[in-house]
């Protein structure tokens, strides 16, 4: 439960263009102080400019935003103070260490947190005197992480934070991100991976072509897709949307990328009815998956596609 | 203010780890130490501390290279970009680009210096003190001019490209690497447009002819000039993001960066002696180092006397009017005119030979220079309102030349003022014609150590009274 009174963040039909690409058309939301909100929406979707432009990146060129009540590009040093952010691919130079890097953007702000102690935190500690060009990904992805945290800014700016980094990896992060989420932190995170924005987030946006299509707590919006069960199947041969419609517990068949995509109430039902209709027809199966519904769901629900590409 | 001294710290760090970087600030400007003292001043002192401006412009100079390599690698590889998140503003990040640079190469400068003193033997080091402001200047200025570079640039390409094109004339065309006396005349108008210029003569004047600070005054306006202007655009164009690439009508403005150099060389052209004194500097190298025929077509300066007996001239030291700050413009231009050059005793090493007085009537304001021409000087007696020149005493200056200790054989003529009481004393200790009424100052004409006779002028006429003997 959240009280909203002033929200931290407001977005009100956003725009921005580059050149002739519309990559932002007029999207709106609003976050509370301490809520974690996720952007999901596919690579192109206008997740990142939207981050950008609210990080004072770059400029809108519509709409209104307004972030701790400030102007992020108009307000300058102090806007800076506020925020954090770890930006879709950071760069340092290559030779210098870990804890310089520390130090220096520490020194940046007026009061910032011990930087060993982050470090310890962020299990960055062994690495201190390594230089930046020796690190792996994932070491890069937590001293960015530990970079931004290092004046404790009213609010966290997270653009794709697991974005090509291994299972493992990924999951180290969650954690991290879980425990800001205790500590009460407002984080505004982008994603394309629906494990992410489903684990970690009070509310999500999903964003395509530059347009909320949807916003809610995750489980609000999976309640959308009826609770049901997705089948996807590929077949030897293509079927008629209608006709795998009429098989037992399906209530909606798309075909989305050559696969099938059915809801099903009752999933065992309709996989042995599938397969005694394909046997019938002289046709084939060639891959089936399972999962119960998701935010993917949602997504290929209101967009004919997938989120995943 | 504190960001930016954060900032020099790191870059200093960085940059003591690169190993590119230790080649280009030390081992190749020691090289070209090397090189020029031994291969062109043939590792003669004198002619080593000649060479050493253009050693320590040359050591300054690369910042351009450095500084515009390193923003723009900066820029494309998103590292500026983590930066605009922090509170950090363009001048801070400009700034200290500037700074640690000057630091880095100030350990260089020091090896330069100790390595001409100690290896070389150059002890003559002139002005040292102005020497290093200028050196400083020089070293910022060029910093600075790297930082237009990379905010006209796009990529790293583009940087080394115009890096390239601008390097070649600063190098060749400045008196860097050829002495400017030896280019072209019109060569030489143009290297007034360039800063490099300005730094290479004005360390010529401060180490070669040991001038006062100020009278580099206008090295110092230049160079000051470019390192003011260009940072201060260089913090109006700074870009952050590799994306935002700079296009025709933006580079424009950023190039009117060099709108401050085309007003100098022009007005330099127009009005400076520069060429003039360089060209002066040179000839009285050459003239020290040995005795050579005069080349056709050489500008101003004479050369040492050389007996007309064959003997190999005594070493004099000359030095043009410019090296006389104090001189009115128009004795200044009189003297050039004439192709004057004024002699220097080893007694004083500071310029001396040109004195004011009133020498021609009561509280007249005259001067009276020492000026030697084709190896003859005459004393050139100026008068500040009728701006009438009278000429006096000529003397060969190889007849001036004594041994001091050992065989060494110095200039020894010096003129002075001479006042009343001098002149009375005179004549009262070693006799000789009685003076006249003394309504004005004399000129004492002397021999160091030996004699004198002091020249007073009395109705339209110059009289040569007793001197000290």
């Amino acid at each position: 439960m959240q009280t909203m009174s002033e929200p931290i963040i407001e977005v009100e039909n956003l725009k921005k263009n580059y050149g002739p690409v519309e990559a932002v058309r007029g999207i709106s939301f609003a976050i509370g102080e301490g809520e974690v909100f996720g952007l999901l929406g596919p690579n192109g979707a206008g997740k990142t400019s939207t981050v950008e432009v609210l990080e004072g990146l770059r400029t809108a060129d519509g709409g209104r935003v307004r972030v701790c009540g400030l102007e992020p590009q108009a307000a300058g040093e102090a806007y800076k103070q506020q925020i954090g952010g770890v930006l879709q691919s950071t760069a340092l130079p290559e030779k210098l260490k870990v804890s310089e890097a520390m130090e220096l953007f520490a020194r940046f702000y007026p009061r910032p947190r011990p930087t060993a102690e982050l470090l310890r935190r962020f299990q960055l500690e062994e690495k201190r005197d390594a230089f930046y060009a020796q690190l792996s990904g994932g070491q890069k992805q937590r001293l960015a992480l530990a970079m931004a945290l290092v004046h404790d800014p009213r609010v966290l700016f997270l653009d794709e934070p697991t974005a090509g980094l291994d299972a493992q990896v990924r999951r180290e992060i969650y954690g991290l991100i879980e425990e800001l989420r205790r500590e009460r932190k407002t984080i505004l995170l982008t994603t394309h991976y629906i494990e992410e924005a489903e684990r970690l987030c009070d509310r999500v946006a999903i964003i395509d072509h530059g347009k909320v299509i949807a916003l809610g707590a995750p489980r609000e919006l999976k309640q959308r897709a009826q609770g049901q069960s997705r089948i996807e199947v590929r077949l030897a041969q293509p079927e008629l949307e209608g006709t795998l419609l009429g098989l037992d517990g399906v209530s909606e068949c798309k075909k989305v990328d050559g696969t099938y995509v059915l809801r099903s109430s009752r999933p065992p039902q309709t996989i042995v009815a599938l397969v005694k209709f394909l046997d019938l027809h002289g046709n084939e199966l060639q891959s089936l998956e399972m999962s119960s519904s998701s935010l993917e769901d949602v997504f290929i629900e209101l967009t004919g596609r997938r989120l995943r590409d | 203010m504190k960001n930016t001294w954060t900032l020099t710290k790191m870059r200093m760090r960085l940059a003591l780890r690169t190993r590119i970087f230790l080649f280009f600030s030390l081992i190749m400007p020691l090289a070209f130490l090397f090189l020029y003292a031994v291969v062109f001043a043939r590792s003669e002192p004198r002619a080593v501390a000649y060479m050493m401006p253009a050693v320590l412009a040359l050591t300054v100079m690369g910042s351009f290279w450095g500084l515009s390599m390193q923003l723009v690698s900066f820029r494309e590889q998103g590292i500026l970009r983590r930066f605009r998140l922090a509170p950090v503003g363009p001048g801070a990040m400009l700034a200290s680009g500037v700074l640690s640079n000057y630091f880095l190469t100030l350990p260089t400068l020091a090896l330069e210096f100790l390595i001409a003193w100690w290896f070389f033997g150059v002890k003559d080091w002139g002005n040292v003190a102005g020497a290093l402001v200028l050196v400083s200047l020089g070293a910022m200025a060029f910093a600075t001019l790297g930082l237009i570079v990379a905010s006209v640039a796009n990529t790293m390409q583009e940087t080394q490209a115009i890096c390239n094109a601008v390097w070649f004339p600063l190098l060749f065309f400045s008196g860097a690497t050829l002495p400017l006396p030896l280019l072209p005349g019109w060569l030489q108008n143009l290297a007034l447009f360039l800063p490099s210029t300005y730094l290479v003569t004005g360390l010529q004047r401060m180490i070669v002819e040991d001038a006062p600070v100020f009278s580099v005054g206008g090295d110092l306006l230049a160079l000051g000039g470019c390192l003011v202007t260009c940072f201060l655009m260089a913090t109006q164009t700074f870009r952050w993001e590799a994306e935002q690439k700079i296009v025709g009508r933006a580079k424009l403005r950023a190039a009117a960066a060099i709108i401050p150099f085309l007003l100098i060389g022009g007005w330099e052209n127009a009005y400076g002696h520069r060429l003039t004194e360089a060209n002066a500097t040179f000839q009285e190298l050459r003239a020290r180092a040995a005795p050579q025929p005069e080349k056709a077509g050489s500008t101003v300066q004479p050369q040492a006397a050389s007996g007309a007996d064959g003997d190999s001239a005594p070493a004099i030291r000359y030095l043009p009017p410019s090296s006389f700050p104090q001189l009115p413009p128009e004795l200044r231009l009189e003297l050039e005119t004439r192709g004057c050059s004024i002699p220097q005793t080893f007694a004083d090493p500071k310029p001396h030979n040109v004195v004011s007085g009133a020498f021609t009537a009561k509280d007249s304001r005259d001067w009276a220079v020492l000026c030697s021409r084709g190896g003859v000087s005459s004393i050139l007696v100026w008068n500040e309102e009728s701006l009438n020149v009278m000429e006096l005493a000529p003397g060969r200056d190889a007849d001036s030349v004594q041994g001091v200790g050992g065989d060494r054989m110095e200039y020894s003529r010096l003129i002075s003022a001479a006042d009343r009481a001098t002149i009375l004393k005179h004549a009262a200790d070693y006799g000789g014609p009685a003076p006249p009424p003394l309504g004005h100052q004399a000129i004492d004409d002397a021999f160091l150590e030996k004699a004198s006779v002091v020249h007073y002028f009395h109705r339209g006429m110059w009289l040569r009274l007793q001197g000290a003997d």
